[in-house]
């Protein structure tokens, strides 16, 4: 995986600390929207956890972290967009939406079809973790957002999602 | 099976279950084995230790553990092995049955069709169709004989016409004709004569009366009548008069000479009167008129004849 490359306003401190002025202000988070999903998708970071330590959000060239207030602040500028959800009241974990539920969907749809798994049962872990999605964009896919994609597919009639007798095996079944 | 078949919600079967408890068990299988990996790579290294600490013994006994836990991870090697088999088996049978199923619905469909044939309509179609073919050609053969029938009869009386037409032509010249004995030759020809040829005798009193009267317009009379009445005896004209004409010998007007060729004519007529006679009994209606047709048609002919040797005999 090629190194992330960090764009300039990264090494400059003002834009780690808030700024008071509206115009101004706008502008970093604007910045740092954009930052935090090319991260996420770089990296496939599904949830932000504000209380645990998140690279993305310290710079220790310039020695400048982000506020808790930042955080909050920027991650909800993303939620307000639809591309983040807070996934608890407090606002403590994020999840990053750099690819919408829909178009995760369509990914998951596009990879049945092409691997001819039209009719096929595969487990969620499968998904994740296995050898058939190894090498797509879909392998690593947090469960959340696994489960909220299938449950899509499943209003769509392309598929559905089933328990099996051990509480841990979920699967689901395809029907292109 | 194509999305005409899968209504809103996929259905889960039992299969599917079945698949998915194997392809969890699978997953379990290969994260125990992972286990056991790190657990031998701990053992070595603890045995490597142990050797350091020139602890013979215990490093012996950690490889020995080593190797149980390598016996074991060859046998959860097998143990997957049988799980993915199992799963291929899965795939393979639901396969055939998917492709039973449509084989039976492809039958189904082939014997519900058959089933809207049956042999006996079949059989009685194409006895039916045979039966309209024959009916055709008779039909065809009957009417193309018909045409021609027809044809020879219109071309005849054509001639007849003209040929009528031609003599009166010439005949207009002729000077009046002297009256005599009228009676002698009524009496020698009507012995010979029956009843019935004296009918059949018509065309001749016709074709001598036509001689006084105007020739033309009884042409037209006659041709009049012989295309809406095909019963032949009463074609020529009308039968009282004539029939009263001749049985009382009021036939003054008549040359003498013309009649002795009238008497010898009344033979021959008869005498085809007697072939018309003699034709076999038809039976279907269309075969009776064409005998009679043709009848007609020959005693036209011979009316024909008539008229001319009669109009030579007045020469």
């Amino acid at each position: 995986m090629e190194q992330f490359k960090m764009p300039y306003f990264y090494n400059y401190p003002p834009y780690f600390t808030l700024q008071p002025v509206k115009d101004t202000r706008e502008k970093q988070i604007q910045l740092w929207k954009e930052l935090i999903l090319k991260y996420c998708k770089q990296y496939k970071v599904f949830v932000i956890n504000l209380d645990e330590e998140f690279p993305l959000f310290g710079n220790s060239a310039i020695e400048r972290k982000l506020s808790h207030e930042a955080r909050e602040l920027f991650l909800g500028a993303l939620v307000a967009e639809g591309k983040a959800e807070w996934l608890d009241k407090a606002h403590h974990k994020c999840l990053i939406l750099w690819r919408s539920i829909t178009d995760w969907a369509n990914l998951i749809l596009e990879f049945v079809k092409e691997n001819g798994l039209e009719d096929g049962v595969m487990t969620l872990e499968e998904i994740r973790t296995g050898d058939e999605t190894h090498g797509t964009d879909i392998a690593g896919i947090d469960r959340t957002v696994l489960v909220r994609a299938l449950k899509v597919l499943e209003q769509k009639g392309k598929a559905a999602m089933f328990k099996g007798t051990a509480t841990d095996d979920e699967g689901v079944k395809f029907s292109a | 099976m194509g999305n005409f078949f899968s209504s809103k919600k996929v259905k889960v079967t039992e299969v599917d279950r079945a698949i998915l408890a194997l392809k969890t068990q699978r997953r379990k299988l290969t994260t125990y084995q992972k286990q056991l990996d790190v657990v031998i790579e701990k053992e070595t290294e603890v045995a490597r230790e142990l050797l350091k600490q020139k602890k013979k013994d215990r490093a012996l006994l950690t490889l020995k553990r080593k190797k149980a836990q390598e016996e074991l991870s060859k046998k959860v090697d097998v143990w997957i092995m049988n799980v993915e088999q199992q799963l291929s088996d899965i795939e393979v049978s639901s396969r055939q049955k998917a492709v039973f199923e449509s084989l039976k619905i492809g039958h189904k469909a082939v014997q519900d069709l058959q089933k809207e044939i049956s042999i006996e309509d079949v059989q009685k179609l194409m006895e039916d169709s045979a039966e309209a073919k024959a009916y055709q050609d008779e039909l065809n053969v009957v009417l193309g004989q018909q045409l021609t029938d027809e044809d020879d009869e219109a071309v005849l009386a054509e001639l007849d016409d003209l040929e009528t037409a031609m003599e009166l032509e010439g005949l207009l010249d002729v000077p009046a004709v002297p009256t005599t004995i009228p009676d002698k030759v009524p009496v020698e020809a009507e012995p010979e004569v029956e009843k019935s040829v004296k009918v059949l005798e018509e065309p001749i009193a016709e074709a001598s009366d036509g001689l006084q009267t105007l020739p033309r317009k009884d042409v037209t009379k006659e041709d009049g009548e012989e295309d809406e009445d095909l019963d032949l005896p009463s074609v020529p004209t009308t039968k009282g008069t004539s029939d009263a004409r001749l049985s009382s010998g009021n036939y003054g007007l008549c040359l003498p000479s013309l009649w002795s060729s009238v008497s010898r004519c009344a033979v021959d007529l008869a005498l085809e009167q007697m072939l018309v006679l003699q034709q076999p009994c038809a039976t279907s209606p269309i075969k009776k008129i064409l005998v009679q047709l043709s009848a007609r048609r020959r005693l036209s002919g011979f009316l024909g004849c008539l008229k001319q040797s009669s109009f030579y005999s007045i020469f």
